[in-house]
């Protein structure tokens, strides 16, 4: 078969739609948030993960963190609360890249309590958020980071 | 060998699950020193506890959680023999699972 010109635009265009619609598949299928992971400063990400919507700042909210971190790569957190009802907590580093972290989607058979450790790319204030049926809620603590996590 | 290391423990009646599962989280933004390019991203997306087949906690996240990642959970209750599945997905459509008796 001869391909000039025509078809092998033609050829790129199909692969082309069949590629992305192939990605958007291995997304949907996973149900992960690609728009709540992309790159963006911390007031964007804030709101798109809050829909909108406020956090009110509470105490009941525990977010233990180092306040200084030697290694911002491996930074050590538990979230835990004491609020009724909640749906998810997350966790927010300020001047990552990608600013939000992880967000636990918990169900009433598990404690509403994460440990796990994060990157942080340089000294800045980490956010928890919990989800409750009240509405948002929120914490925050700053935490100095001597080598950055973004070097490797 | 699975990626994912499961311990459990009993406390005030109930279970602390943690969890370490060996993976690059690679955030696409550092280079290999050796060939001087980005290494492509390369991370964990969703994570699910299932406790004795139902969803008890999944996760989503991005390449903000460090290289090999580890989770710690509380279970409410949670008795000898009970069973835990987690598993996880990465942004290249890998997927690993563990299951771990509670004792």
């Amino acid at each position: 078969m001869m391909i000039n010109r025509r078809k092998f635009l033609k050829l790129l265009l199909v692969i082309g739609t069949v590629g992305t619609g192939m990605w958007k598949t291995v997304s949907a299928a996973v149900g992960w948030p690609v728009s709540d992971f992309a790159p963006m400063n911390v007031d964007a990400a804030t709101k798109q993960l809050l829909k909108g919507k406020t956090a009110t700042e509470t105490d009941k909210i525990e977010l233990t963190i180092p306040e200084i971190a030697e290694n911002g790569a491996v930074v050590p957190v538990t979230v835990s609360s004491s609020l009724e009802g909640i749906k998810s907590v997350a966790l927010i580093a300020e001047f990552n890249p990608v600013p939000l972290a992880i967000q636990m989607f918990v169900t009433p058979d598990i404690e509403p309590t994460l440990s796990t450790r994060l990157k942080l790319a340089e000294t800045s204030f980490v956010y928890a958020f919990a989800e409750t049926e009240n509405g948002w809620f929120s914490t925050r603590k700053k935490v100095k980071v001597t080598i950055g996590g973004c070097g490797g | 060998m699975s990626s994912i290391k499961i311990r459990s423990k009993r406390m005030d009646g109930n279970t602390q699950i943690r969890t370490l599962i060996s993976h690059p989280m690679e955030h696409g933004r550092n280079k290999d020193k050796t060939t001087n390019k980005l290494i492509p991203m390369h991370f964990i997306q969703v994570l699910t506890v299932r406790h004795n087949g139902k969803v008890v906690a999944a996760c989503n996240m991005g390449a903000g959680v460090s290289k090999d990642p580890y989770f710690a959970f509380m279970l409410k209750g949670g008795e000898a023999g009970d069973e835990i599945v987690i598993d996880w997905v990465d942004n290249l459509g890998n997927k690993d699972s563990a299951t771990h008796k509670i004792s």
